[in-house]
């Protein structure tokens, strides 16, 4: 009972600190709307998810190929699967030169000759995408259906890199490209300084599409090479064909997940003062003991998070119409686990560390740091693989993929072990502290 | 109440307490006097159950405050020097909380948190913030959270430090009467006056050991008829250890102490003292600005015994 005490103690005076309500509170709200509608456009949008609308874009198609594969994905994929995405328009590498020149395309996708052979012989394929805007939403739309294209089309083992290649206009001394004019003596620079990459041979433009591939068009080998060279952009729906997640679902969880490690150093920095004001010295000398003061924080930690989490949720909801998917247990299960694995680490960590300003300092630095690997920045579907991997072990992390899996459609049942392991984390943790608790105890320097 | 026997404790090799014997009366009113890194804090802290002794003993009426810690601890209160209470609360909010973890709970504690405002004189601003307090109220509100749980021993550590005259005649008024409903009182202070207007027994401790032990008659007994010299300087000594030197050669290896330009020794013929001390101060150039004789006290009685003055 006095655990509980000691948990209504810690919330009075959370409630009379108005600065940290701020930060647990109203920053979130505030963050998850500037950058929901700062980023909408690196996101598919559901009608039923966002009021954002994702405009279309125009694509210009050259089949170099003109082979069953690059039909499939004009046709098939772009033209049918992506036509609420995509106004496909399939032109000769002239055409599409002089549609880039004058701006009336502005992402053109070169598919070479030797795709198919590339493919049947098991070594990876690429396309290349040019793209005169700013925009990186086309790069997404094709990666993730050229990612999806090879996985679903069998007897496609090999996987398809898109290269991304930046169109910029040429200086008017240069002259405008035109069909006659091959690209490589337009010595194009694109925004920033950066070369950007030679266009394919414009004498191709006299060539029906079909025919050979121009001398300067990088050969299939050298595509191949490149793409060896190249990490391509993995992007990847969180469950598979199910429902896609909004700019501001995301940064709903991202925001409220890395809130939530803030809240944990805030409440833990607040236990690891008052371990070293007079207060706990006078609590130690009630009948108080230590694991009661240690559940007693625990259960504040947990409570507050999950109470914070809960804001946010209806918060987001309502302000922003953020849908948190249609399973409460799972999104109950969610919060549950995140929260017992952060205040698990939260009362480990304060029962090591005796100085509130290091724990401070150290807290700020670490939550920005697990914010940034755990995709509370930039979303986690533009990390390269490698950081796949790292963010697994980071709870933060954890709880976002778990969130986001609710949302795009998935259950309980999809998140249980996630679940489970965060639990047990935060069990662990919270033993260890008590253990901590219990040498510190009667040691106690004056 | 309380018997403490051989009790030790050091940090890093360095003795802070050492070999300490204390035996305390129910209802006894004990000082224990000792300057600054005495061993008085640590002593306090291992009565009161924080810290953890080398070797001895402890017992808190008949339980073994080694043993069974939280069972002594029910037995007694802690008035720490420092305000160890939650300013953001009100009095009534802290007193809440700390009758609870004294175990304290429903009509029963609501009835000793009204008592209690009553008693340290604060029911008309139980509702305000600890925080916009003066220190005075705020020491009140700290004996108070102490109290609640009617504890048989009082352990009260400098519990006046720094509050206005009016406040402090509260306090002592509200400990005598504490202490005279029965209940035990170890108090430590720098005042004398306090210790003697509250303490029936003293005891007087320096690096970590009891050097006497006694009612105030007692103590004063051990001085004689000495009295204490303050010789108040104009200006401070640039060479203190020169002037002591040559102030300790004159009188035949009397002490002196030199602290913030006043040179303080014990005499039982205070005139004789000054009559040698007055012409070397001459000599040296040094200017008096004024020159105190007190007669024999606890302070007299300190400072013979550890050649300190108690605020040293």
């Amino acid at each position: 009972m006095r655990s509980i005490w000691i948990f209504f103690k810690d919330l009075i005076l959370l409630l009379r600190d108005k600065q940290a309500l701020l930060t647990m509170i109203a920053m979130p709200l505030i963050l998850i709307g500037i950058l929901g509608m700062a980023f909408s456009n690196l996101f598919s949008e559901s009608d039923t998810t966002s009021d954002v609308k994702v405009a279309s874009f125009e694509l210009a198609v050259v089949d170099l190929d003109q082979s069953t594969y690059s039909t499939r994905i004009t046709n098939e994929l772009l033209d049918q699967y992506l036509n609420d995405y995509i106004d496909l328009q399939l032109m000769s590498l002239a055409e599409m030169e002089l549609a880039l020149a004058q701006a009336t395309v502005e992402q053109a996708l070169i598919i070479p000759a030797g795709f198919e052979a590339s493919i049947n012989s098991g070594e990876q394929a690429a396309v290349t995408l040019i793209t005169a805007g700013t925009s990186t939403y086309p790069e997404l739309i094709l990666n993730s259906a050229l990612l999806q294209y090879s996985m679903t089309n069998a007897g496609i083992e090999a996987s398809i890199a898109l290269l991304t290649e930046h169109y910029a206009q040429q200086p008017p001394e240069a002259g405008m490209m035109t069909p006659e004019q091959p690209a490589s003596d337009a010595g194009a620079r694109a925004p920033g300084g950066q070369s950007a990459p030679s266009l394919p041979a414009a004498d191709a433009g006299t060539r029906a599409p079909g025919g050979q591939p121009p001398s300067d068009l990088p050969a299939a080998s050298e595509l191949q090479q490149q793409a060896e060279q190249t990490v391509p952009l993995h992007i990847e729906n969180v469950r598979g064909s199910s429902e896609t997640v909004s700019s501001f679902q995301y940064y709903a969880v991202a925001m409220a997940v890395m809130f939530l490690l803030m809240t944990v150093v805030i409440l833990i920095g607040s236990m690891i003062e008052e371990k070293n004001e007079p207060v706990y010295d006078r609590q130690l000398t009630t009948m108080l003991q230590p694991w009661q003061y240690m559940l007693g924080k625990f259960i504040g930690l947990f409570l507050i998070s999950n109470l914070q989490l809960l804001v946010i949720v209806a918060g987001t909801a309502l302000l922003f119409g953020v849908n948190w998917g249609n399973s409460t247990l799972g999104l109950m299960l969610t919060m549950l686990s995140f929260t017992m694995s952060t205040s698990g680490l939260g009362v480990f960590v304060g029962s090591f560390i005796q100085k509130e300003s290091v724990f401070t300092n150290v807290g700020m630095i670490g939550t920005q740091i697990l914010a940034a690997i755990g995709g509370s920045f930039v979303p986690i579907y533009l990390f390269p693989e490698w950081m796949h991997v790292a963010a697994k072990v980071v709870p933060n992390a954890l709880a976002l993929q778990m969130f986001l899996e609710l949302m795009s459609g998935g259950a309980a049942a999809d998140i249980w072990q996630e679940a489970a392991i965060a639990t047990a984390v935060g069990i662990v943790l919270m033993l260890l502290a008590w253990l901590r608790l219990m040498k510190q105890g009667g040691e106690r320097r004056v | 109440m309380l018997k403490v026997e051989q009790l030790s404790k050091s940090y890093d090799g360095k003795s802070i307490v050492d070999q300490l014997h204390l035996h305390i009366k129910a209802g006894e009113a004990y000082g224990l006097l000792g300057p600054n890194g005495a061993g008085k804090s640590t002593t306090i802290g291992m009565i009161s159950g924080l810290i953890k002794p080398q070797s001895g003993s402890i017992m808190i009426g008949e339980v073994n405050m080694l043993q069974a810690p939280k069972q002594a601890q029910r037995y007694i209160g802690i008035v720490p020097q420092e305000i160890a209470l939650y300013l953001k609360m009100t009095a009534r909010e802290n007193l809440m909380f700390w009758g609870r973890m004294y175990g304290l709970k429903g009509q029963q504690l609501k009835q000793r948190v009204a008592e209690v405002l009553q008693i340290i004189g604060l029911e008309d601003r139980a509702n305000d913030k600890v925080g916009a307090y003066s220190g005075g109220m705020k020491r009140r509100v700290n004996i108070g959270a102490a109290i609640l749980h009617e504890p048989q021993l009082l352990i009260m550590d400098e519990p006046t430090v720094g509050i206005d005259p009016q406040s402090r005649n509260h306090i002592l008024q509200t400990v005598k009467q504490l202490n005279e409903q029965g209940m035990t009182i170890i108090y430590t202070s720098h005042y004398m006056e306090e210790v003697e207007y509250l303490c029936t027994r003293i005891g007087i401790i320096d690096h970590g050991k009891l050097l006497a032990e006694g009612s105030i008659e007692q103590l004063q007994q051990l001085v004689g008829n000495a009295t204490t010299i303050h010789i108040h300087l104009e200006e401070a000594v640039e060479d203190e250890q020169d002037l002591l030197a040559k102030l300790v050669t004159l009188c035949e290896g009397r002490s002196f102490t030199i602290k913030e330009s006043v040179i303080t020794t014990l005499s039982n013929e205070p005139q004789t003292v000054l009559v040698r001390i007055l012409p070397l101060l001459e000599a040296e150039h040094i200017t008096i600005s004024k020159i105190d004789i007190q007669k024999p006290n606890l302070e007299t009685v300190f400072l013979h015994l550890t050649g300190r003055s108690l605020r040293d």
